[in-house]
């Protein structure tokens, strides 16, 4: 049965949602660490840049028409203000620089502005230039923590509806498993029902008619024949009777499952002349009807395998609950089937227990008993919440 | 996004504001003021050049000498070679990379480099030692227990060199004393005077040529029992020294051959004596 696929459309719904939300987490924060802490920067350059408008402001005061010339005074002002080892550009008015000598540019520079006006007129233009490595580095940083961060909570975002959707599609298949087995056996005891109640219910009608009419003719010429006819009838109702059981176990009604399993080890024992030994717990968990009548099928069809195939002296069949599952087990000391000899009967048979195990949402896994041979059919079947122990 | 594009976006971001490309370095040159010769530079000449260019004006006249704010001895340098100025005030010797560039030095005369003192200070001399503890800030008083007051001159006068010649050590005290912080810098001779006058129990370095041509009232303290003069400089027994000279670019030279005749002249060596400077050129 083909797995019910909810998780790819889920998928393409959510991963651009995921998607979109791990980028806004990861890049919001760091943006806004970056404007802040870059304006707080600007605004310091642009402070320092002030002071040292101040300070040539001074000098120009002092000397309106040569202030460019004493650098030196300049510098050790700077350097008084504390600004010596700031990277200072100093421009009069025509755009020539003044010769500074204050610290180099930093490698990323982040530079603040401000004039020196004099009697209405910009007669310098000072830049100080702040090192915004720092800023990047730890804007890199925080981007990279934000990064690690969105990429956790997509994943968690992301996997979380998905893993539940993987877990509703186990469930719903699980579900159509149990569905489809129902249907099987549903439909399996209207034929059972139809044949016990249509065709065996005329073969026995006829056979009693035809021991009516062998009492009448006992000593008639149809006499001879009439034993051979009620033979055929009585076969027929058997073979009736056969499918009819087969179709519907009506042992598991009547016996319940452990019972049921009990004698079908008997006949098949008794019919195949091998002996079966059942090691069976003396009560088990509450199962659903599907599953036991499925549980019954798969061990019906193994026996039978076992029986028609195996060529085996022995047979085993075991039941057992353990860690939240169902386990299932048929083992025979006959000749082992590989997949190279294996009949076709006995593959379809086999193909049917996986079948079953899969549509109760668990597995059958088939190996040879033992390192001298023999044939091992194993299965495990999840327990639903009432059913475990 | 291609993440490098994300990272020079970022820079970009990062760059700010920055200063665009500096005008073409030319020589700055003002348009060439035939009537009058403009000087500038040291602080510690300027009142020496005051003088100077005072009888000059009334002597002659013509090109007529205007002293501009001072400079320093570098900045007086820098200037004449942009031709901002046409004769530099310079309180130093010129390097050899300066004399390259087409400039040559005349001696003017020579000044004793000083401690001046408030007059409140109740002292006539200091010792080497005494001076020495003062910039290393240990001694904060004077004997009669009122407070003794350091004042400091920028680390680019060149005055401090000539000073550590007569006082052994001081220099890297000096150095002490600036990043200590303990002492106020000024960076000016006017600010330095300024400074020395209106401060009680204030000393510090200053030019003895702008003292006596200031007339400021403050005093020149005797160093292990040297008095500062110019007979104590031409001893050698005052070793605090610098040489003042005029310095002018070779190429405009001749528009300030006539000063410069001048200042070397016996009236000229005598303004450069009566600034209390010892002159360069010895006058019979």
């Amino acid at each position: 049965m083909n797995r019910v696929a909810l998780g790819p459309a889920l998928r393409r719904r959510l991963a651009p949602l995921v998607v979109g939300a791990s980028v806004v987490i990861a890049t919001c924060a760091p943006a806004v660490h970056f404007l802040q802490k870059r304006s707080e920067l600007l605004t310091t350059a642009r402070v320092q840049a002030a002071l040292v408008a101040t300070v040539l402001r001074r000098e120009i005061d002092i000397r309106p028409r040569l202030w460019r010339y004493d650098a030196a005074k300049l510098d050790e002002r700077l350097v008084a203000e504390g600004l010596g080892r700031a990277c200072v550009v100093a421009r009069d008015a025509d755009g020539a620089d003044v010769p500074l000598h204050t610290g180099p540019p930093p490698r990323v520079a982040l530079w603040g502005r401000a004039v020196v006006v004099r009697d209405g007129a910009v007669v310098a233009s000072v830049w100080v230039a702040l090192d915004a490595a720092p800023l990047l580095v730890g804007t890199a940083w925080l981007a990279l923590g934000f990064a690690l961060l969105a990429l956790t909570l997509g994943a968690i975002l992301y996997l979380l509806p998905m893993r539940a959707v993987a877990v509703a599609e186990g469930r719903i298949t699980a579900l159509l498993g149990q569905l489809a087995l129902t249907l099987q056996e549903e439909d399996r005891r209207r034929i059972a029902r139809d044949l016990h109640d249509g065709a065996g219910q005329a073969l026995t009608a006829a056979r009693l008619r035809l021991l009516a009419l062998r009492k009448r003719a006992a000593d008639g010429p149809l006499a001879a024949d009439l034993p051979a006819i009620a033979a055929h009838l009585d076969d027929a109702i058997e073979e009736v009777r056969r499918s009819t059981s087969a179709l519907s176990p009506a042992a598991l009604t009547e016996l319940g499952f452990i019972g049921a399993l009990v004698r079908q080890c008997e006949t098949v024992a008794a019919a195949a002349g091998i002996r079966v030994e059942c090691r069976l717990p003396p009560t088990l968990p509450p199962l659903a009807p599907h599953v036991e009548t499925a549980c019954y099928r798969m061990v019906q069809e193994a026996l039978t395998n076992t029986a028609r195939h195996a060529g085996a002296r022995r047979a085993w069949v075991e039941i057992g609950v353990s860690g939240g599952e169902l386990r299932l087990i048929v083992g025979d000391d006959g000749r082992g089937v590989s997949a190279g000899d294996a009949p076709s009967s006995a593959g379809h048979g086999l193909e049917g227990i996986r079948d079953r195990a899969t549509l109760l949402g668990g597995s059958a896994r088939l190996s040879p008993a033992t390192a001298e041979g023999g044939f091992l059919v194993e299965i495990h079947l999840p327990l639903e919440q009432g059913e475990q122990p | 996004m291609n993440p490098a594009w994300l990272i020079v976006a970022l820079l970009a971001a990062c760059a700010g504001d920055g200063p665009p490309p500096a005008t073409a370095a030319a020589p700055r040159r003002d348009s060439p003021n035939q009537d009058s010769l403009r000087i500038s530079g040291s602080g510690a000449m300027t009142p020496w050049a005051g003088e100077l260019a005072d009888a000059w004006n009334r002597r002659a006249g013509s090109p007529r000498v205007v002293v501009e704010e001072s400079l320093g001895s570098g900045g007086g340098v820098r200037a004449v070679l942009d031709g901002m100025i046409d004769v530099a005030l310079v309180a130093r010797p010129l390097t050899e990379g300066e004399r390259a560039r087409g400039l040559t030095a005349i001696a003017v005369g020579r000044e004793a480099v000083i401690v001046a003192a408030n007059p409140s200070v109740p002292l006539a001399g200091i010792s080497s030692d005494k001076l020495r503890a003062f910039y290393a800030g240990q001694q904060r008083a004077w004997p009669d227990g009122s407070p003794a007051i350091l004042l400091l001159r920028d680390p680019s006068e060149s005055a401090n060199a000539a000073l550590d010649s007569l006082v052994p050590g001081l220099a890297p005290l000096r150095e002490n004393a600036y990043r200590d912080g303990g002492w106020r810098v000024l960076y000016h001779d006017d600010a330095m005077a300024e400074a020395l006058v209106v401060t009680r129990g204030a000393i510090g370095m200053y030019s003895q040529s702008a003292l006596v041509t200031l007339r400021l009232p403050l005093r020149a303290l005797a160093i292990d029992g040297v008095q500062p003069s110019p007979a104590s400089v031409s001893a050698g027994q005052w070793r605090a020294t610098r040489d003042f000279t005029l310095v002018v670019r070779d190429d405009r030279r001749e528009r300030a051959q006539p000063l410069l005749d001048y200042v070397r002249s016996s009236e000229g060596q005598a303004i450069v004596e009566r600034c209390g400077l010892v002159p360069a050129v010895v006058t019979p």
